[in-house]
């Protein structure tokens, strides 16, 4: 029973910490409901959101504010042509010290933050890229031979312009799938906008409230872990995975047309921590075929290749996702065929 | 909730059996089994139920099952499922494991349980009551009336006839004497079936099968007829045939025991005794011993008997013949101008006809004679006797028997009962010519095959055409011999062409014999013989009398050609029927290494030296 009330106490703080954060990030953005919400998923399932959406929709606003609301080392990334991978994880420099020795010393890059915004992300070489792999991986960076553990929470925040395609090089697929999410920031509706231009055109307003501080978010994210997920909701996940395979049995028509590679095992356990993250925010202990369902396009979205024929048609990943909700049943047929009549 | 979804699982299959049993009701109803019908609609029932019960069984709902039910039906979230899984420990629910339990818990609380509980009914059970109403009335309804029965199978009718004239002649071969012990079973398990089928036919017996006998035993008749000289006397035959081949007067007997025509043989044999020459008699009678001979070198006994037979034959009739002479010589002016021209025609050709009327032409004269008129016959026989013998002292190389006839005559005209039994051998003379045993067992035979041709006929079947039978139409037109077309069928049989062309040649040669006056209209004599009926190739059909046109032939016929649908052949069979008889025809027993089989065959002449260069080696 005491078990019962613990678990009940951290689902009620995180009800409550989302609604607070919520609250504060709504103080400076206005609208993008979903997208806080998503953003939200990543931190608390602790893994990393892609933002993709055009220049002026607030992803860096959104992502400065976030870590104003949190009690962490926010730092930022700026990408650039000629960024260094160096730029981004630090170097070892030679210093002199007051005895007129001289040694090596480490100089920590931005990734070594607790929120990094890593903007622009697709304006960066490739090999630049690849330096934020190991660390959203493995929260670990390797500088000169040693290695280089990440302080937690460690949540990289990445941007990237849809529209500007000159002169950017677009994140290789082994970056793409250590996204957890990969958010599509929409344009403001009129009333949005409305908002917007009042907020912004006046006196300049002063930094958001700090909400919650690091072990906070650490608990979130254990207790995010502790969420129960069901059998069936598990296989529900891997079958809607499975599904996005062209060569599957079970793979929709259009996901056979218009995919060449499905998602893997990295998009089955994306699917199942996000939506353990969507059933702690709502406070729930366990997760539903309805959480699957809801985060299935920000996981599966960035993790399904087009094939040359998806591409021609504009088939968007979007749909595919849709097409594989459609197709795969979430309860046996029997139980599905008694539950409808 | 897993009874009422069995429950309704078993409504379901219910009702979709009594469907289908009110289906196989009306199949039955259909097919008139009236008290099956209620039988098939409870079955169909039972069937459904139990098919049901069984789906219900496997489809049986496991507690994931019924959990994830249930969360779909109140909107849970699934949290029912989480905590019946984490309850059987399935899942490492950690801290929360507690927390889904009693969200699970109240959740269920909640809801009402009319939300959740599974309905019973469902649109297949609206089959229920129409299934059972539909059985129900199929039960009861009346039968539809019985079709109409089909038409028997052709030939399954029954056959029944009280008498049928014809078999009673294959009857009589029992009383036939035999050639040997074997021929002697053979006759009598003919004249057996003969007689089984009359028996059958009286109690009535299905028409393929009567028709079938019928084929059987004219295959049996036939192959009887033929039976000298086959198989293993055949070698025999042979030798005979290539004896009798080097005497050019006896030819024609070659011919005729080459086609086991026996009777022709026959008539050959009587021809041969009645020639005037003493010389050519014996000559005749020498050929018949060395080819009796020659048939019994090879093995063929009945071969040598028959011809042995044969030459006694001669003997008796040149006896005969010799007798029928002096009476004649005696009677002088006496016999009359029908008589002499009788006795020219004996004298001319040797031919029994001409002997068979010139005995009857004497027993008219001797019937008319006084009892002066004998003395005097007798007195010139005995003085004829005398001049013989005076004769005969001058020439030692008389015969004795002609002086033997011509005394037993003169002993016979000298009393009144001797008188009478000489005008009675000759009215017999007239009547019968003495024939040889083979002959006789020939005549029979085609008898028998008349009669079952007769019997055919009587049965409504069409008779298969056979030399016999052929030789009976001809017989008719011997017996219309005064005069009109049985005339020419008698010309016919003389005639080269008759002779000589197969059928027609059997045609004529049934003419004229054993025919002792009927009124028949006068056969055809032959299928082909334009010597047979008198008319030739070119020559239209006379018209028939009647009153109005019964059929028409639309066939063109080709002038000359068999008939179609008669042609001749030693295997009967009908349109449709299954061979079952091996062929008889004599290329088909032809001996190994016989080269001349094929002359003997049934093949026309025009075709044989073809035929024998394809059996060539």
């Amino acid at each position: 029973m005491s078990e019962a009330s613990d678990f009940e106490a951290r689902l009620d703080t995180a009800r409550r910490a989302s609604a607070r954060l919520r609250e504060a990030i709504g103080e400076v953005l206005v609208g993008q409901d979903e997208v806080v919400s998503q953003v939200l998923w990543g931190l608390i399932a602790g893994g990393h959101v892609l933002l993709e959406g055009a220049p002026g929709l607030g992803k860096t606003l959104l992502v400065r504010t976030l870590a104003s609301c949190l009690e962490l080392r926010f730092s930022r990334i700026q990408f650039t042509p000629d960024l260094m991978p160096s730029d981004v994880t630090g170097t070892n420099v030679l210093v002199t010290a007051a005895d007129g020795t001289r040694h090596f010393s480490l100089h920590k890059g931005p990734i070594f933050g607790q929120i990094v915004l890593a903007d622009e992300i697709n304006r960066a070489t490739p090999k630049t890229q690849s330096a934020l792999l190991e660390a959203m991986q493995e929260h670990a960076c390797t500088i000169g031979g040693v290695r280089h553990a990440m302080e937690a929470p460690f949540f990289v925040l990445a941007t990237e312009n849809p529209i500007e395609m000159e002169g950017t090089y677009p994140l290789p697929e082994a970056q793409l799938d250590r996204f957890l999410l990969k958010v599509l920031v929409p344009s403001p509706t009129e009333d949005e906008m409305t908002r917007i231009l009042a907020r912004t055109t006046g006196r300049g307003m002063g930094d958001p409230p700090r909400v919650l501080a690091r072990d906070e978010v650490l608990a979130l994210q254990q207790a995010c872990r502790d969420v129960s997920v069901a059998e069936p909701v598990m296989r529900y996940a891997a079958r809607l995975v499975g599904a996005s395979d062209p060569e599957a049995k079970s793979a929709p028509p259009l996901v056979r047309s218009a995919v060449r590679y499905g998602a893997g095992v990295r998009g089955a356990q994306s699917l199942v921590l996000a939506a353990k993250s969507v059933a702690l925010l709502e406070g729930r202990a366990n997760v539903a075929f309805a959480d699957i369902q809801r985060v299935a396009k920000p996981v599966l979205r960035h993790r399904l290749i087009r094939s040359f024929e998806g591409e021609a048609d504009g088939t968007t990943t979007d749909r595919v996702v849709d097409a594989l909700v459609e197709a795969v049943p979430s309860r046996p047929e029997d139980v599905e065929r008694a539950a409808t009549r | 909730m897993r009874g009422a979804l069995r429950l309704r699982s078993v409504l379901g299959g219910l009702a979709l059996g009594l469907v289908v049993g009110a289906a196989c009701s009306a199949g039955l109803w259909y097919a008139r089994e009236g008290w099956l019908r209620p039988i098939a609609a409870g079955a169909g029932a039972l069937l459904g139920a139990a098919i049901g019960a069984e789906l219900g069984r496997r489809r049986r709902f496991s507690d994931e099952d019924v959990a994830l039910y249930l969360d779909a039906k109140i909107g849970a979230d699934e949290r029912i499922t989480t905590a019946v899984l984490v309850r059987e420990g399935s899942d490492a629910g950690g801290d929360a494991r507690a927390v889904v339990l009693d969200q699970a818990e109240r959740a269920l609380d909640a809801a009402s349980p009319s939300v959740w509980r599974p309905r019973v009914a469902s649109r297949l059970h609206a089959l229920l009551p129409v299934g059972l109403a539909a059985a129900v009335a199929i039960s009861l309804v009346p039968l539809p009336p019985a079709p109409p029965e089909p038409p028997p199978a052709p030939g399954t009718e029954l056959m029944k006839a009280g008498e049928v004239p014809g078999l009673e002649k294959i009857e009589a071969l029992a009383e036939l004497e035999a050639r040997d012990d074997a021929q002697k079973k053979r006759l009598k398990e003919l004249a057996d079936q003969a007689r089984q089928l009359r028996e059958r036919l009286r109690r009535g017996a299905p028409e393929r099968e009567v028709r079938a006998d019928l084929a059987k035993l004219a295959d049996a008749l036939a192959a009887e007829r033929l039976s000298l000289g086959e198989g293993e006397e055949r070698r025999g035959l042979e030798a005979a045939l290539g004896q009798l081949g080097k005497h050019p007067s006896l030819e024609r007997a070659q011919k005729a025991l080459g086609d086991r025509d026996l009777t022709a043989f026959d008539e050959e044999m009587q021809r041969l005794a009645n020639q005037t020459e003493k010389e050519a008699r014996e000559q005749a009678k020498r050929a018949l011993e060395e080819a009796a001979e020659a048939a019994e070198r090879e093995g063929a006994k009945d071969v040598a008997k028959m011809l042995r037979e044969q030459k006694k034959l001669i003997e008796q009739l040149e006896k005969r013949s010799q007798n029928l002479r002096e009476l004649s010589k005696s009677l002088g002016e006496g016999l009359g101008q029908e008589g002499a021209k009788a006795l020219a025609g004996m004298n001319e050709t040797g031919d029994p006809e001409s002997q068979r009327k010139l005995a009857e032409k004497l027993e008219q004269a001797l019937s008319g004679m006084s009892e002066e008129q004998r003395k005097q016959l007798a007195e010139n026989m005995k003085k004829q006797l005398q001049q013989q013998l005076a004769e005969l002292e001058a020439d030692p190389d008389a015969m004795p028997q002609d002086l033997e006839g011509l005394k037993e005559l003169a002993e016979k005209l000298s009393t009144p009962e001797g008188m009478e039994e000489l005008r009675k051998q000759l009215e017999e003379m007239a009547k019968k010519p003495p024939e040889g045993s083979e002959a006789e067992r020939q005549r029979k035979l085609e008898e028998a095959e008349r009669g079952l041709g007769e019997a055919q006929r009587g049965l409504g079947a069409m008779p298969m055409p056979m030399p016999g039978q052929q030789g009976g139409q001809g017989k008719q037109g011997g017996q219309g011999q005064q005069g009109g077309q049985g005339q020419q069928g008698g010309q016919g049989q003389q005639g080269g062409q008759g002779q000589q062309g197969g059928q027609g040649q059997q045609g004529g040669q049934g003419s004229g014999k054993d025919s002792p006056g009927g009124q028949g209209p006068g056969g055809p004599g032959g299928d082909s013989s334009p010597g047979a009926n008198g008319k030739g190739p070119g020559e239209a059909t006379q018209k028939l009398p009647g009153g109005e046109l019964r059929a028409h032939a639309g066939t063109q016929l080709l002038p000359g050609g068999t008939m179609p649908g008669t042609s001749l052949g030693r295997t009967s069979a009908r349109p449709g029927e299954t061979a079952n008889a091996q062929g008889m025809g004599a290329l088909g027993a032809a001996g190994p290494g016989e080269v001349s089989g094929v002359n003997r065959s049934d093949v026309p002449e025009e075709y044989r030296e073809q035929v024998g260069r394809y059996f060539e080696p």
